[in-house]
């Protein structure tokens, strides 16, 4: 399914809810070319959605004008999976994460093999990777 | 994908509200507004039709769980249709398939909700 060697893919959007969409397509057609199912890639542009929405609605609220508000989404692709990351440049969240961001963290927890968050004043990243046989298919 | 929100009212009082196209932060608020301007017209049997869906993500949901609150206290109700393996797929990770009444079809949704 996935070829050996590395590929990296780096996309930078507003954190504007109009270009949601637009990521999840281009990150659904990079896991359509690695050959992961219509389940996998179905579970991944949730997951995704879920982080980049939480960046959208929450990283910016107290972000000074002169500061980036972007989403940038990063993917690794390799034997082991694809890794997605989603950055911002906002000011950091809470941790664990409260309630009203409960229940897209749970989803993402759920749909993907591994979620990890790293939070500072500086931005936040959520990385999160399904493995090649995702659960769903097993 | 474009996005479509319709909504009519049968003759038995009940508003169905048809959705179309994919269901997240953007468009989410206008199926909110859907929803409350059902509810402001005092309509208390509501189905939500999202046969059209095909993604769904926690900003809808949080919608939907938002409407089926509201109708709770003046015993209203709120049904869906919903026929997306993936859209199906959240509501059953999230265990809101057991808040929810999703049905296959229009039909059976009608009949469900003033059951």
């Amino acid at each position: 399914m996935h070829k050996d060697h590395k590929k990296v893919l780096s996309l930078v959007v507003p954190a504007k809810p109009e270009y949601l969409s637009l990521v999840r397509l281009v990150v659904a057609a990079a896991a359509k070319n690695e050959g992961f199912s219509d389940n996998s890639i179905a579970d991944i542009k949730v997951a995704l959605s879920e982080a980049c929405t939480n960046v959208v609605r929450h990283a910016y609220l107290a972000a000074n004008d002169d500061v980036k508000k972007v989403i940038q989404v990063k993917i690794d692709l390799d034997k082991t999976g694809f890794q997605i990351e989603v950055l911002d440049y906002g000011h950091g969240m809470a941790l664990p994460p409260p309630p009203s961001e409960g229940l897209g963290f749970g989803i993402m927890g759920s749909l993907m093999d591994k979620v990890d968050v790293e939070t500072s004043d500086d931005g936040t990243t959520v990385q999160m990777i399904k493995k090649v046989v995702a659960l769903r298919n097993c | 994908m474009e996005f479509n929100i319709e909504t009519e009212k049968t003759p038995a009082g009940v508003a169905v509200i048809e959705v179309a196209g994919e269901l997240d932060l953007y468009t989410a608020p206008r199926l909110k507004e859907a929803l409350l301007s059902t509810l402001e017209d005092g309509i208390l049997r509501i189905v939500v039709d999202m046969s059209g869906v095909h993604f769904i993500d926690s900003s809808a949901l949080g919608v939907l769980i938002g409407g089926v609150k509201r109708l709770k206290p003046k015993e209203g109700k709120l049904v869906l249709v919903s026929v997306d393996e993936n859209v199906n797929w959240i509501f059953q990770i999230t265990g809101l398939n057991s808040v929810f009444d999703i049905f296959q079809t229009r039909e059976e949704a009608l009949a469900g909700v003033t059951a």
